[in-house]
C-alpha cells in the first residue's frame, strides 16, 4: 500500500469514528446516567435489572441505567469508592469492611432481606447442626467470598471458630467436591444448592443461615457524599429499583423468557424461574410485607454487625443507626 | 590530475594497526584497473575509502579533481554480494539508486529495461531475486550500479562465488558494457587470471601497501582465447611470483 | 496434504475415545460431559442465537485489542530501534508492564476506564504490545550491513533507510509477532472479560461455571478454539502472501 491511499484511509476512519461517537452521544441527553456495581455477571437472579432494555422501569424515572460487573460484594464496594459506578449491589460484610477501614458509606436499600446462605452436606455425614461441623472439612466458593463469611458466622452461633475447621477454597463449581467426597460439607447459596440438585446432588442436609441469624443477603451502599447531594436521583432510583422487584415477583414465568436472552447464565427457562422464584422469597420478609420493598430490620443489621466484631472481622464497632439511611425508600 | 587521484591514503580501525598504509596510485579517465592481492591485504577497505564510506585517517581521495568525503552519485559500487531487495522485483532493484532521490517515471524504467538486456536478462525484469541464480543477480547489481551513469565504477570482487564458466561469461559482459560508456573502473579481486583478463593495470597489495604494479599491454577487445595464450601465462606468472613472496 | 488428513483422523479417535470413556464409566456430566453432550449444547447455542452476540463482543475485543496492540507495539519496535539511548531509559518499564499479570490489573483497569468492552480491549491491546514491541526490535536492528551499506552508497536518509529497507527486511520477523499476536489476543480478551465484562465467550464461562453447566464451558472452549485457528490460519496466508518474495525457506 502506497503512501496516498494510507493517508487517505486514515482519513476516512477517523471521519467515521467522530460521526459515531456524536451520534451515540446525542441520544442519551435527557436521562440520568446511574451506574450499579454488581458483585457479579450479569446472571439471571438480577432480571430485574436486567430486563431494562425491555421493562423500562429506570427509564420511566428518567435514568439511563448501566450494570458494571463484579467479582464479589467487595468488588462492587471498591468500584462505587473508586467512582466507577454510583450504586453498589453488595452484602452486608463487604459493607461492614469498608466502614471498619473508614470509609464514609450508607446503606439506603435492604434488597433480599433474608439470608440466602446455608451449609450442605450428605446425609450420610450425619452433619444437622452448626456444632457437628467440628473437625470438618468444609467447602467454600473462594476466602473472600459471602459464603465462607457468612460459614463464620454459623460456626460462630455454635461457639466455634474457623480453627475448629478446615477450609478448603472450591471455586465455582463448589458441589462437585462434595459429591465426590473431597470435602464433608460446602457452604453455598439456595440458587447453588437448587443448580445442584439438577446436576445430581441428592440426599443431602441442609443448614440454612438465615434459621441462626437472618443477617440479609444484599443492600444497596453509596458513599455518604452521594447520599447528601444526589438524594432527588437516588430516591428515583430505589422506586424503580422496587418496581422491577415488584415486577419479577408478579411475573416470574415473563421474567425467566427474559432472563434466556438478557441474563449469561439463563439459557434454560425452567431453571431461571425457579431461581428467580428463589431470589423473589429473599426479597420479602415480614418488614417488607408491612411497610414495602427494601424496608430494613436494624436490630438484626446491628446484631449482624456485633457478631462480626466479636469473630474479629472488623476492629471497630458499628453503630448502624449511623450508617443505614431509610429515609429514600419508597413509599 | 588524473581522474581518480590517491595520495597517501591511510587507513585504521585501531592505532596500531593500519589496513590502509600510504598508498599512492591514480587512475586515467576510461582505465580499468584491479587491485589484487590475497585476502586481509587491504584492498577492500582501499575501496570503499574510494567510493567514500570510509574517511581516510591521513592523505586524501580524489575524484575528478575533488576531494571525496562521502559516498557520492557520480560513484557505483558493486558488492561482493548481489544484495538486491528481496521483496522488490528484479527492474525495482535496478531502479533502486535512482528511486532513493525522485520519482520514477517511464524514462527510468526504459533505461532499467535496457540495462537488462544489456546484462542479458532483458526478458526477467518482473521477477524476483529469489528466482534467479548467483550470476543472474550479479548481472542485476552491475545493471543497478550502472543505471545513474556513474563515472566511475567501483566492484568489490563481484564475481568470487560463482563458478569459472560463469564468471567468464560476466567478465565479457562486463568489458563490453564499459566499452560502451568509457567508464573508469577499479576492480577488486584476489583471482590473478581474473585481473590480468580484465586490466589495463594492476596494483598488487599486501599489508595495507602496494608492492607491486604491472601494465598490461594485451588488446583491447580482450577476447576469451587470450586466456590461453603466452603472454598470458607470462603475465599471471609475474604476477603469482609477486604474490607468492609475500609471507 | 498427508499431515492433515492424519490430523484429522488422529481427532476422530480422540473424540470417540472420549465418548467412549464417558459412556462406559458413566462420570457425570459435570466432571466430564460427553462429546455428543457438547455438541448438543453447542448446536443450541448457536440455533437459537444465544451464543452470537458473545461470539460478536469478544470477536470485537479481539480485534480492536489486536490492532491497537500490533500498531503500538510496532511504532515503540521502531522508536526504540531507532534511538539506543531511549531504549535502554524506557526498556525496564516496558518489561514491568509486561511482567505484571495482566488478571491483576483488570480491577484497576474498570476502574480507570468504566464498564463496557474497554477494559478487556486494553488487556488484550497490552498482551499483544510485547511480541510486536519485540519482534519489530529485533528485526531492524539485525538488518544485513551489506545492505545497509549499499542504502548508505546509494545516499539514502535515515528515514529511506527506515521505511525502505529495514522494515520490509523485517517484515518476516515482525509478521511472526503478529501471528503470536493473534492467539495471545484470544486469551487476552477471553480472561480480560472474567473480571469486566457483562457479555462475551468469557464472561459466558464464568456463567457457566456458576450454573455448574460444564458442558456449556467445553461448548465454549470449543467455539474459542474453532476462532482462534480461524484467525491463525488468516494470519498465516496473510503472512504467506506478504512475504511471498522474501527468500526465505519454504513454509508449506
Amino acid at each position: 500500500m502506497n503512501r496516498f491511499s494510507l493517508a487517505r484511509t486514515l482519513r476516512v476512519l477517523t471521519g467515521a469514528a467522530l460521526f459515531a461517537g456524536v451520534a451515540s452521544a446525542s441520544n442519551a441527553q435527557d436521562l440520568d446516567k446511574v451506574t450499579v456495581a454488581g458483585w457479579s455477571k450479569p446472571i439471571s437472579e438480577i432480571t430485574n435489572l436486567l430486563a431494562e432494555p425491555d421493562k423500562g422501569f429506570f427509564k420511566a424515572q428518567g435514568i439511563e441505567l448501566v450494570y458494571l460487573s463484579g467479582t464479589g460484594g467487595g468488588s462492587a464496594v471498591k468500584n462505587v469508592l473508586s467512582g466507577a459506578a454510583d450504586i453498589a449491589f453488595t452484602d452486608p460484610a463487604s459493607f461492614f469492611h469498608a466502614l471498619d477501614r473508614g470509609e464514609k458509606l450508607v446503606a439506603i436499600y435492604n434488597i433480599y432481606p433474608q439470608n440466602v446462605f446455608n451449609v450442605v452436606s450428605p446425609k450420610a455425614n450425619n452433619i444437622t447442626r452448626p456444632a457437628d461441623l467440628k473437625g470438618k472439612k468444609i467447602g467454600v466458593y473462594s476466602l473472600s467470598s459471602g459464603t465462607r463469611q457468612n460459614l463464620q458466622v454459623l460456626l460462630h452461633q455454635a461457639g466455634l471458630s474457623e480453627a475448629d475447621v478446615t477450609i478448603q477454597v472450591t471455586g465455582l463449581l463448589n458441589f462437585a467436591p462434595v459429591m465426590q467426597g473431597q470435602v464433608d460439607a460446602t457452604a453455598a447459596t439456595d440458587t447453588g444448592l437448587y443448580v445442584g440438585t439438577l446436576k445430581g446432588l441428592k440426599d443431602v442436609n441442609v443448614m440454612d443461615v438465615k434459621d441462626h441469624l437472618n443477617v440479609p443477603s444484599d443492600m444497596f451502599v453509596v458513599p455518604l457524599k452521594t447520599y447528601e447531594m444526589k438524594k432527588e436521583l437516588l430516591k428515583r432510583f430505589l422506586l424503580a429499583y422496587r418496581d422491577s422487584a415488584a415486577w419479577m415477583i408478579a411475573e416470574p414465568a415473563e421474567a425467566a423468557k427474559v432472563a434466556v436472552t438478557r441474563s449469561i447464565n439463563g439459557r434454560n427457562v425452567d431453571v431461571n424461574l425457579e431461581i428467580i422464584k428463589l431470589r423473589n422469597l429473599s426479597a420479602m420478609s415480614p418488614t417488607t410485607h408491612a411497610r414495602g420493598l427494601g424496608h430494613f430490620d436494624l436490630d438484626v443489621l446491628q446484631k449482624g454487625a456485633e457478631t462480626f466484631h466479636e469473630l474479629g472481622l472488623i476492629k471497630s464497632p458499628i453503630d448502624i443507626s449511623q450508617v443505614v439511611r431509610p429515609d429514600l425508600l419508597p413509599e | 590530475m588524473a581522474f581518480l587521484e590517491i595520495k597517501h591514503a591511510s587507513f585504521a580501525f585501531d592505532a596500531s594497526h593500519p589496513v590502509v598504509d600510504g598508498i599512492n596510485w591514480s587512475i586515467e579517465q576510461g582505465e580499468f584497473h584491479c587491485l589484487l592481492g590475497r585476502s586481509g591485504c587491504g584492498k577492500t577497505t582501499l575501496l570503499k575509502l574510494v567510493a567514500g564510506l570510509l574517511e581516510p585517517g591521513a592523505g586524501s581521495i580524489c575524484l575528478q579533481g575533488e576531494t571525496v568525503q562521502r559516498p557520492g552519485r557520480a560513484v557505483g559500487f558493486v558488492f561482493q554480494s548481489p544484495t538486491l531487495l528481496e521483496w522488490r522485483s528484479v527492474i525495482d532493484n535496478v531502479v533502486l539508486p535512482l528511486s532513493l532521490h525522485h520519482r520514477i517515471g517511464p524514462k527510468d524504467v526504459d533505461k532499467a529495461q535496457h540495462l537488462l538486456e544489456l546484462v542479458g536478462l532483458g526478458a526477467l525484469g518482473a521477477r524476483f531475486p529469489r528466482e534467479l541464480s548467483g550470476g543472474q543477480q550479479s548481472r542485476v547489481a552491475i545493471a543497478r550500479a550502472l543505471i545513474s551513469e556513474p563515472s566511475a565504477l567501483l566492484m568489490d570482487e563481484p564475481f568470487s562465488s560463482l563458478d569459472a564458466i560463469t564468471r567468464e561469461e560476466l567478465q565479457d559482459d562486463l568489458l563490453t558494457l564499459c566499452g560502451h560508456s568509457r567508464t573508469t573502473v577499479l576492480f577488486v579481486t584476489h583471482d590473478i587470471a581474473e585481473a590480468a583478463y580484465l586490466a589495463d593495470r594492476i596494483a598488487v597489495m599486501h599489508q595495507g601497501k602496494l608492492i607491486h604494479q604491472e601494465t598490461v599491454a594485451m588488446p583491447r577487445p580482450r577476447l576469451p582465447e587470450i586466456r590461453f595464450s603466452n603472454e598470458f601465462s607470462s603475465l599471471c606468472r609475474d604476477l603469482h611470483d609477486a604474490m607468492r613472496t609475500m609471507r | 496434504m498427508k499431515g492433515a488428513l492424519w490430523s484429522i483422523l488422529l481427532f476422530i479417535g480422540l473424540v470417540a475415545g472420549w465418548e467412549l470413556f464417558c459412556r462406559t464409566t458413566g462420570v457425570t456430566e459435570l466432571i466430564v460431559p460427553a462429546p455428543s453432550v457438547v455438541l448438543h449444547t453447542l448446536w443450541q447455542g448457536l440455533s437459537t442465537g444465544f451464543l452470537w452476540p458473545h461470539i460478536g463482543v469478544t470477536t470485537v475485543e479481539v480485534l480492536a485489542g489486536l490492532g491497537a496492540g500490533c500498531i503500538i507495539g510496532f511504532a515503540a519496535g521502531i522508536v526504540l530501534a531507532e534511538a539506543p539511548g531511549l531504549q535502554r531509559v524506557l526498556y525496564p518499564y516496558i518489561l514491568a508492564s509486561q511482567v505484571i499479570p495482566k488478571l491483576a490489573l483488570g480491577p484497576l483497569f474498570v476502574i480507570w476506564f468504566g464498564p463496557g468492552l474497554l477494559p478487556t480491549i486494553v488487556i488484550t491491546a497490552l498482551i499483544c504490545f510485547f511480541p510486536l514491541l519485540e519482534n519489530t526490535f529485533t528485526g531492524l536492528r539485525h538488518v544485513d550491513p551489506n545492505k545497509q551499506e549499499l542504502f548508505r552508497m546509494l545516499g539514502a536518509s535515515r528515514m529511506q533507510t527506515l521505511l525502505r529497507l529495514k522494515i520490509p527486511n523485517s517484515a518476516p520477523l515482525i509478521l511472526a509477532g503478529v501471528r503470536v499476536a493473534v492467539v495471545l489476543a484470544f486469551i487476552g480478551a477471553v480472561v480480560g472479560e472474567f473480571i469486566a465484562a457483562n457479555q462475551g465467550l468469557g464472561a459466558m464461562i464464568i456463567g457457566a461455571q456458576g450454573m455448574m453447566d460444564t458442558s456449556l464451558m467445553f461448548a465454549v472452549f470449543v467455539v474459542i478454539t474453532v476462532q482462534g485457528t480461524l484467525f491463525y490460519q488468516l494470519a498465516v496466508s496473510a503472512e504467506r502472501w506478504l512475504l511471498r518474495h522474501h527468500s526465505t525457506g519454504t513454509t508449506q
